[in-house]
């Protein structure tokens, strides 16, 4: 440690902002309990003779010690209620017990707790490791080790220099916890030098910001990482291994799978809070909720504990009461300079114009992955998109897995018969090898352009690929003046690669889920395509000084879906600010009022939010040109804002009490598949090449 | 609230304490100690405060920011990202709760965990910011550190 010279910076408004938050959250800390478990099968890795699993053994619960929660009563944060398995279903012990997950929203931003409650079942120490996913925009900024009562505070470091404290940590017998980004939704938490019988838990809080879609607000909390295909040759994936084949898969990372008939005794509560505005209707089509509404502006909702199997998004929609939302500004102001995001929609007058005739192409993933319910789901909305044609329309359908195949060389009339054609064609689409999605782009992309259509492309697939770089890059040269129009499929589908499609291609994003009407959100996306786009958005600042918004490419207006930016400024707040842009070829315009900066409450999310934006673009921006090294940046913006990266990790050691004996060995916390995806066709096993290749 | 942070803010810069305490160390491989910051403000309940830890002589790595003894202050506080890329500690945390509920006198108010890194033995300097009541008024205290001795988790 070296002094540095000069003033000593203190902690500003935001670090009180952040006193305040954190002091007046819901903590919740839980003395472990502890599992019995003989020896049995559990990942790579040494093995303690006589003690814990080895690669090859079974395991079974014997004994547990701790009771289920009783009969009818909720699950508590941090109780872990035991649920009741199908007959035939194996537990498998694990050293994560229960996730506890504690949402409070506010406006359109989110701040989420999640406490991971990990445990050793066996009788040797261990390492935990945990993948796990998070939205996509999620700036974690805050880090806790737990050790039964003692709380530490973990340190946001350079990534390498985290792993190194982690590594000497671990080395030494002390118990440590460390918390590194492998995506932007996809992370991993090692716990290390567990000792059996003992509990850690680890709280991470994190904001994001809700999607808006016709007058619906989204809040989602991913449960479980979908297994990722990786192209031949790749060595930066995220693998997809079964139970006990870690670090098989020859990618940095791997997320070990549960085999079929096998149950984690992992669980999740989850509690959503609403407050602000009265709140007119909520539905959750993903998950049994409940739901309480202590007054007009604050309504609580609840997982039910016995759907707590962390196997699919948790996908809460809500909308609120009163008018049509209205363009509106939100602002906060601190030490580090001024903040602002702008939430767009277009006018009313938008509704009244003709759109431009279409030109659809409609890319469908039929890879092994989306075997079965997923690929139903897609072809049901293809189908209907294909019924939804006008006649001055023209329509493409490209298929990929291993290669990709399309319809006719170029982009066919919408005329009844090409239609029936297309239906067929559609029909008789079967899912089977792996999702080698470059293909699917370049088929889609790289033909003339029409000049007298605006070039519409629909993705559908669950985006289990690890390759997110590639695509994006990929997509980004190729572009052009096409639109992408991303339909995620299933039930825990990778919501980075398709949201950053279609921000990419200033389209929008939809999600079809295994219990959604297929036809229904093909056609709402119709009935939104049929509007006309606002174009070409610019915004007249007037005397404000405003500097990096994001994102830098502004997106099209569509009815229904609000245009979101956020950026810095320097200056006295406008009244309003002017947005124009073209509307059926006229040009057209109107203000967003901002709050009176005296009166205006604060929004101390928006600096992390802004910091996580520009963060990702400059991540896309590395993609885009690898020469181009922009991780200096990265590192150094998320250092100074205190917040995870995929150049910063968090790091926490309990350094006053060193553990005995070797750090143990290190023990994958294996995840179901997701809901309706099939592990034999998605899971790799060495064991059975075929299926593997397969994929 | 609102006066509390002024008193937070306004007293930042003045140097109400600076103490230096060598930490004992054993052995000289990259090791882990932790060191334990205390508050004292004789009979004063303590609302808030704000420190300053660096380490003018060894090099240390900070691994941790833990929580204090009284119940107001469990919570780890909250630190300085800016700061803690040189290595130097800024904490800060406040209490809302009852005057009854706050600590008085000698009260340990967190606890920062560190790997030493190289053969130097790090020596620690301390510097309380500010020290306030629940008024929001600054009150005089005494910051100190020492090293701390094994925990049991409870």
């Amino acid at each position: 440690m070296r002094r540095r010279s000069g003033t000593a910076p203190v902690l500003g408004w935001a670090g009180l902002a952040a006193l305040v938050l954190a002091l007046t959250g819901c903590y919740s800390s839980v003395a472990p309990r502890s599992l019995t478990a003989i020896p049995g099968r559990a990942g790579a890795g040494p093995t303690l003779p006589g003690s814990l699993p080895a690669p090859d053994e079974e395991l079974w619960v014997i004994d547990r010690a701790d009771s289920p929660a009783p009969e009818g009563e909720p699950a508590a944060p941090g109780s872990g209620t035991l649920l009741a398995r199908p007959p035939g279903e194996k537990e498998v012990p694990l050293p994560l017990r229960h996730t506890d997950v504690q949402a409070s929203i506010s406006a359109h931003l989110a701040t989420v707790r999640v406490t991971q409650q990990f445990t050793n079942p066996y009788d040797g120490k261990i390492e935990a490791v945990y993948v796990f996913p998070l939205p996509h925009n999620a700036a974690v900024h805050e880090f806790l080790m737990v050790i039964g009562e003692r709380r530490i505070r973990g340190i946001i470091r350079e990534r390498a220099e985290a792993e190194r404290l982690y590594h000497d940590a671990r080395s030494q017998g002390y118990v440590a916890s460390l918390l590194t980004q492998e995506r932007p939704n996809v992370f991993t938490q090692a716990v290390a030098n567990l000792e059996p019988g003992r509990g850690v838990d680890i709280q991470l809080t994190y904001f994001h910001t809700l999607a808006y879609d016709d007058g619906w607000y989204e809040f989602v909390f991913p449960m479980v990482v979908g297994p990722r295909f990786n192209p031949p040759g790749s060595s930066s994936g995220i693998g997809a291994v079964p139970r006990g084949a870690s670090g098989s898969s020859g990618q940095p990372t791997d997320v070990s799978y549960l085999g079929p008939g096998e149950r984690s005794g992992h669980d999740i509560a989850l509690r959503v809070e609403l407050t602000g505005v009265p709140i007119e209707e909520v539905a959750c089509r993903t998950h049994a909720i409940a739901r309480e509404a202590s007054a007009t502006d604050r309504l609580t909702v609840t997982l039910d504990p016995a759907d707590g199997v962390p196997n699919r998004d948790f996908v809460l929609r809500y909308r609120v009461a009163g008018e049509r939302p209205k363009a509106q500004a939100l602002t906060h102001r601190d030490e580090r300079g001024g903040f602002f995001t702008l939430m767009l929609f277009p006018p009313q007058l938008a509704g009244g114009l003709p759109r431009q005739p279409l030109e659809l192409v409609f890319v469908l993933d039929c890879s092994g992955s989306m075997s079965g319910r997923p690929l139903d789901q897609a072809k049901a909305a293809v189908r209907e998109g294909l019924r939804s044609l006008g006649p001055a329309d023209t329509f493409q359908l490209i298929r990929f897995s291993n290669t990709a195949s399309q319809l006719g060389p170029r982009p066919l009339p919408a005329t009844p018969e090409h239609i029936g054609r297309g239906l067929e064609h559609l029909a008789g689409l079967r899912s089977e090898g792996g999702t080698f999605m470059l293909h699917g782009i370049r088929a889609a992309l790289d033909f003339p352009a029409d000049p007298e259509r605006l070039r519409f492309v629909v993705f559908l697939t669950d985006g289990y690929i690890g390759n997110e770089v590639e695509i994006l890059a990929e997509v980004r040269q190729r572009l052009g003046a096409a639109r992408i129009f991303s339909f995620g499929v299933g039930s825990a589908v990778n919501r980075y690669l398709l949201e950053h499609l279609a921000r990419l291609g200033r389209g929008a994003v939809a999600y079809l889920g295994l219990n959604d009407d297929g036809a229904d959100v093909m056609s709402r996306f119709f009935a939104r395509a049929s509007q006309p786009v606002m174009t070409d958005l610019t915004i007249d600042w007037g005397k404000l000084g405003v500097t990096d918004v994001f994102p830098e490419r502004t997106p099209d207006l569509f009815v229904g879906r609000p245009v979101l930016l956020t950026g810095r400024f320097t200056g006295k707040l406008p009244a309003t600010v002017k947005v124009s842009g073209r509307c059926g070829g006229e040009l057209m315009g109107f203000m967003v009022p901002f709050p009176a900066e005296t009166s205006a409450p604060r929004y101390p999310a928006l600096p992390w939010a802004w910091a996580r934006l520009k963060i990702a673009e400059l991540a896309d921006a590395s993609a885009l040109d690898p020469r181009d090294d922009h991780a200096g940046e990265i590192r150094q913006l998320a250092l100074d804002y205190g917040l995870l990266s995929a150049f910063t990790a968090f790091v926490a050691v309990d350094a006053s009490r060193r553990t005995e004996g070797e750090h143990g060995v290190t023990v994958p916390v294996a995840v179901p598949v997701p809901d309706g995806v099939r592990y034999d066709t998605t899971v790799v096993d060495e064991d059975q090449p075929a299926r593997t290749a397969d994929r | 609230m609102n006066r509390l942070a002024r008193a937070l803010l306004s007293a930042a810069c003045i140097l109400a304490l600076s103490k230096a305490e060598q930490v004992p160390t054993a052995g000289k491989a990259d090791r882990f100690r932790v060191v334990d910051v205390f508050i004292d403000t004789q009979a004063q309940p303590l609302a808030a405060y704000q420190v300053e830890l660096t380490a003018p002589a060894g090099t240390v790595r900070i691994v941790g920011i833990e929580g204090g003894d009284p119940e107001v202050f469990r919570d780890p506080p909250h630190y300085d990202p800016l700061a803690m890329q040189s290595e130097r500690v800024i904490l800060a945390a406040f209490s809302t709760a009852p005057e009854a509920r706050l600590p008085a006198g000698r009260s340990r108010v967190a606890s920062v965990h560190f790997q030493v890194v190289g053969d130097a033995e790090p020596s620690f300097a301390v510097r309380l910011h500010v020290a306030a009541s629940a008024a929001g008024t600054r009150i005089p205290a005494q910051a100190t550190i020492t090293p701390a001795t094994e925990r049991t988790a409870k």
